[in-house]
């Protein structure tokens, strides 16, 4: 332990070079969140940051922005996760059908590493696909801190614990990123509408806002796409069958807005510093009540959002897993001899006790039974 | 709820060990206040011992920090608990809970507001009931409110959660039960090991109550219950801290109950 962080301690030489990839402020981001009474402490807080420098300075340039996105507790070492988007444009192995690309959930990368200093390296996750967030959504269960680890469950997850933590860090990341509204807005050039963040300009014209207007949940926006039913942000891609003709969906599925406001049960906030008097420059801490961790913090011209807990959602009742479905019918063939209304097994009755003696009934006439 | 809960020997000087341990932390206002908040009791009633920091239950408008004191000259220590919310910096303390408060208790799963004077549970309408108290001098209707389920809930999760390294109490001549001076720490390899580590509540085990029960010094510091036979299994994770040098214990399901023991050394808290 001693070793590997003298290293990252260790001031170089010489004067590094202008990163290419940017990473985030994240000591002053720490102490935004220690008004929220989040931190993961302060010597680790630090170690920290100089081993996701010290990472990032070894991946490509196409990565362009670095933000920490939380930690996530299991039933042994922590996950410490960083998030990452990458402009080069494809994804390698991608099946459309069954996940999204840049435009919908795996528009970021996630890097985890176990030890806050990194010595055991950040791994990458792979990416996620609808059926693992639809069923992540379903199940709920700890994360046992081994990245290979099975996801044993009811409905069955297709997958290993990476996966799962995958499909967590989607739902997560789509239902708790939320920012003061003037940050991203609505770029309506593309089809669909992209978020996009705000020029500085007139992000300097428009804050710092009193803390008080920033207080309630009309004034937050989620500036992540949020997740619909199917486990999908952007609409399916259209299907054709054999002949080249589009199947339609079966159900006309929702797709959230971009950029849309917040549910305010979802949420609460607080002004911190409130007891001598709050000022314009009191900080905002909007903490989320659904997934219990996720707080976003505004202060000033930044805002921080970030998650600290164990991956699941508030639940108020217990956990009951659903119920198995009801065993299929045998298939039966239509227009056979068989095709009934109702599946043949049904019109069987139970035997009727016999109370006659079964046994066949001694033959007296000898001549017939030679015939 | 959602709460950070670490009960014993929390000092406001150790705040820092909390971040690492359950990455939470008390920023600068609310240690400030409970500082004062502490003192000022012990003052006014004279206590003997010292007030330490139980935790922290965030409501959904304001948080209630609470604080208890152990007196060291009772038999077996008990705690006694004093809370206070993040608006105004006073400790106040529990009121007692009849059984029927408990059993009302139990049965709610929502989550806190901050309101200690909060009734509404099962669907009253606050403002009508306001409006059947026709005298405003009449003291306040017996209901039972949210600060008798936090009182209900404070209990409960020391109940289950309160830990102390074996061998760091012990039970005197008379029958008491005391802070061990010679106690040296936990070795490495037994901090990482359930069985060091007791439940700190008046003991429930037949094995431990036996114990106590028989005439004569008491050599073993097993009367109290340990945290290995807690069900379900696996309830506990034990974890050393990066550097190895302590040990961090918590419990899985009281999320936000954290307890570290420095390898080697009598200093823990929790």
């Amino acid at each position: 332990w001693t070793k590997t962080n003298d290293s990252l301690l260790k001031i170089p030489e010489e004067a590094l070079d202008e990163p290419e990839v940017k990473f985030p402020q994240l000591l002053n981001d720490f102490n935004l969140l220690e008004w929220a009474g989040i931190s993961i402490g302060r010597s680790e807080s630090y170690r920290l940051f100089l081993s996701i420098k010290s990472f990032v300075q070894t991946l490509p340039s196409e990565v362009e922005r670095i933000r920490f996105f939380g930690k996530i507790t299991t039933r042994s070492l922590p996950y410490f996760i960083i998030e990452g988007y990458s402009t080069s444009d494809s994804l390698e192995d991608l099946n459309e059908l069954v996940q999204e690309g840049k435009s919908g959930v795996n528009k970021y990368t996630y890097w985890v590493t176990q030890r806050v200093d990194g010595s055991d390296g950040w791994i990458k996750l792979p990416h996620v696909t609808s059926d693992q967030i639809v069923c992540a959504r379903l199940i709920r269960r700890l994360l046992t801190g081994d990245l290979n680890a099975s996801v044993p469950s009811y409905p069955i997850f297709n997958g290993l614990e990476s996966n799962y933590l995958r499909a967590l860090i989607a739902i997560i990341n789509g239902s708790t990123s939320i920012s003061p509204d003037g940050f991203y807005e609505l770029d309506d050039s593309e089809d669909p509408p992209v978020v996009k963040p705000v020029e500085s300009e007139s992000i300097n014209e428009n804050f710092p806002k009193l803390a008080t207007d920033i207080n309630n949940a009309d004034s937050w926006k989620h500036h992540e796409l949020e997740i619909n039913t199917i486990g999908r942000v952007t609409a399916l891609p259209e299907q054709t069958d054999e002949s080249g003709e589009v199947i339609e969906p079966d159900s006309d599925i929702e797709l959230t807005p971009p950029l849309n406001n917040l549910t305010p049960e979802d949420w609460t906030f607080r002004i911190s510093a409130g007891g001598s008097g709050i000022s314009g420059q009191s900080y905002v801490i909007a903490k989320s009540l659904r997934f219990p961790g996720a707080v976003a913090v505004y202060a000033d011209r930044k805002y921080v959002n970030i998650y600290i807990g164990n991956g699941l959602p508030f639940m108020s009742k217990s956990y009951t897993p659903p119920l198995p479905l009801i065993v299929s019918d045998e298939y039966v063939k239509p227009g056979s001899e068989e095709d009934t209304d109702y599946p043949t097994w049904q019109l069987l009755v139970e035997q009727v006790d016999t109370r006659v003696d079964p046994t066949p009934p001694v033959i007296e006439n000898e001549e017939e039974e030679e015939d | 709820f959602f709460f950070l809960n670490n009960s014993f020997r929390m000092d406001l000087n150790n705040i820092a060990k909390l971040g690492s341990l359950l990455s939470v932390t008390l920023n600068i206002e609310e240690v400030a206040g409970l500082e004062v908040a502490m003192l000022k009791r012990k003052i006014e009633e004279n206590l003997n011992g010292k007030l330490y920091l139980w935790g922290k239950i965030t409501g959904t408008t304001q948080d209630y920090l609470i604080a208890y004191y152990i007196d060291p000259f009772d038999e077996f220590p008990e705690k006694k608990y004093y809370f206070t919310t993040t608006s105004n910096y006073v400790l106040k303390a529990f009121p007692s809970l009849s059984d029927d408060y408990q059993n009302q208790a139990k049965k709610i799963t929502s989550l806190f507001t901050g309101d200690p004077s909060f009734f509404a549970y099962n669907g009253e309408d606050p403002d009508a009931a306001n409006e059947e108290e026709e005298d405003p001098d009449a003291p306040p209707v017996e209901r039972f409110r949210e600060i008798h389920r936090l009182a209900y809930t404070v209990n409960k999760i020391d109940h289950d959660c309160a830990v102390v390294p074996r061998g760091s109490y012990v039970v005197d001549a008379t029958k008491r039960v005391i802070n061990n001076t010679y106690f040296q720490g936990l070795s490495y390899n037994s901090a990482s090991e359930l069985r060091s580590y007791l439940h700190f509540r008046k003991p429930e085990s037949l094995q431990a109550l036996a114990l106590l029960k028989r005439p004569g010094i008491l050599k073993s510091s097993d009367f109290l219950d340990s945290i290995e036979k807690d069900s379900p299994k696996d309830l506990w994770v034990v974890n050393y801290s990066d550097s190895g040098l302590e040990s961090h214990l918590r419990n899985i399901y009281w999320e936000g109950y954290g307890f570290y023991s420095v390898v080697n050394s009598n200093e823990f808290g929790g």
